[in-house]
C-alpha cells in the first residue's frame, strides 16, 4: 500500500487537539501521523500519511494540509 | 501575554530537525506550503525594496482612515519593515506582526535605524491558513498584503472571515495586493501568464486581486473602498518604474524554476521571455503597467 505524505504548519493548540483525535481514524485505514518540532517555539510540522483515495480533508478538515 | 491564546503544546510524538523548508531551484522555500517564493535572506531583501517601492508610490503605508489605533495586526509580516514602521508611527500602539516565519531582525538585528526594532512591536508565528493566534476582536486596524500567491483560491473566504473576527466592531482591515500585467511587451506579458498558470497548479488564482474590496464586502465589512495604482514598469517610469521592473524580474528568477518544474514553459522559453521583459523595461517608450488594488473596510460597530 503506497502512502502519500502531505504536511501543515501549524501554531494554534486546537489544531493539535484535532490531529491528535484524529490519529486513530488514520491509522485504522492504514495511515500515519508525525508531529515534528521546529525550531520556532510554538510552530510545529505536521505530517500525515495517507492511502488512496484518501484525501486530508477528509481527517482534519480546513486545516492546511498540502502535498509533500 | 496579551493578545495570544496560546498555550503549551503538548503533542510532540518525533525529535527530528526542522522540516519545514526544502532547497528548490538554489533556494530555501517552504516545504509543503502553495507559497511560491522562497524564505531566505535574498528574499527578505527583496520584501524590503519592494515594501520601500510600495510606500512610495501609495504614497504611505496605509489607506484606511485608522485614527491612533491601540492595537494594529500585520498578517503576512515578512521582513517586518510594514509593522516595524507602523509602530514607529503609532509609538502609543501595540503592533504585532504575523508570520510562519520570524523575520531575521529578530535573530540577528544591525541595532541601527529602522533595524532597531521598536518596544511596541512584537513578532509571532502564525499560519493564516489555520487561524489567527488571537481572541476575537484584538485589533483596531488589521493589515495583509501581497500574500495573494500564498493563499488558495477557495481559502479567501475563510482567511476573509478570520481577518474581521479579529477585529474590533468600528476597526478597519485593508488588503493590498497586484494585479495582473497590463499593456505590456510579449516578454512582460509571456512571463506574467507563466506565473499564473503556474499558481494555478497550486490552486492560487494569481488573478484575483482585483476583487479585494468585494472580497471585504463579501466579509461583512463596511464603508469599504478600493482604489488602483498603476505602477509602470521600465524605464518609461522613471525611478519608480526602474524599480517595479527590478522587482519584477526578482520575482521572476525566483520563480523560474517552479514554472519549469511544472511544465508551464521549457527552460529557454522561459529564459527567452525573462530577456525580452529585460529589453522591454529598458526601452524609454515601453507602457507596461502594473495595477495595485489596496482595499479597506470597516467591522460594523
Amino acid at each position: 500500500m503506497r502512502l502519500y505524505a502531505y504536511q501543515a504548519q501549524l501554531t494554534l493548540p486546537a489544531s493539535l487537539a484535532r490531529v491528535r483525535d484524529a490519529r486513530p481514524a488514520i491509522e485504522r485505514i492504514g495511515g500515519r501521523v508525525e508531529v515534528i518540532p521546529t525550531e520556532i517555539a510554538g510552530l510545529l510540522t505536521v505530517r500525515i500519511y495517507l492511502p488512496e483515495p484518501y484525501q486530508p480533508d477528509q481527517f482534519l478538515p480546513s486545516l492546511p494540509f498540502y502535498p509533500m | 501575554m496579551w493578545p495570544f491564546r496560546r498555550q503549551r503544546h503538548d503533542v510532540i510524538l518525533e525529535n527530528v530537525p526542522d522540516q519545514r523548508f526544502r532547497r528548490f531551484g538554489g533556494r530555501q522555500h517552504l516545504a509543503a506550503m502553495p507559497y511560491p517564493l522562497p524564505k531566505d535572506m535574498g528574499e527578505i531583501n527583496r520584501l524590503d525594496f519592494q515594501h520601500f517601492l510600495l510606500r512610495t508610490g501609495l504614497r504611505g503605508n496605509y489607506a484606511a482612515p485608522v485614527n491612533q489605533p491601540a492595537d494594529i495586526l500585520d498578517v503576512g509580516c515578512g521582513s517586518g519593515r510594514w509593522a516595524m514602521e507602523m509602530a514607529a508611527l503609532f509609538p502609543n500602539a501595540r503592533v504585532v506582526g504575523l508570520d510562519l516565519v520570524p523575520p531575521p531582525e529578530d535573530a540577528n538585528p544591525l541595532g541601527q535605524g529602522l533595524d532597531v526594532r521598536p518596544a511596541n512591536y512584537i513578532f509571532s508565528v502564525g499560519n493564516i491558513l489555520e487561524g489567527l493566534p488571537f481572541a476575537t476582536g484584538s485589533f483596531d486596524f488589521v493589515h495583509q498584503r501581497l500574500l495573494i500567491t500564498a493563499i488558495p483560491r477557495d481559502r479567501w473566504p475563510s482567511v476573509i472571515q478570520e481577518l474581521v473576527r479579529v477585529t474590533r466592531p468600528g476597526g478597519w482591515v485593508e488588503l493590498a495586493e497586484c494585479g495582473s500585467a497590463q499593456d505590456g511587451g510579449p516578454g512582460y506579458m509571456g512571463l506574467w501568464q507563466s506565473w499564473i498558470d503556474f499558481l494555478n497548479t497550486r490552486n492560487v488564482d494569481f488573478t484575483i486581486g482585483k476583487h479585494v474590496g468585494q472580497m471585504l464586502s463579501n466579509g461583512g465589512l463596511v464603508n469599504v473602498q478600493q482604489r488602483v495604482l498603476n505602477f509602470p514598469m521600465g524605464d518609461w517610469g522613471g525611478r519608480i518604474g526602474r524599480a517595479s521592473a527590478t522587482d519584477c524580474l526578482a520575482v521572476g528568477k525566483a520563480l523560474r524554476a517552479g514554472v519549469i518544474a511544472q511544465d508551464i514553459l521549457p527552460a529557454d522559453r522561459y529564459d527567452a521571455l525573462y530577456a525580452r521583459a529585460q529589453q522591454e523595461f529598458a526601452q524609454r517608450q515601453g507602457r507596461g503597467i502594473l495595477p495595485f488594488y489596496v482595499a479597506f473596510g470597516q467591522r460594523p460597530g
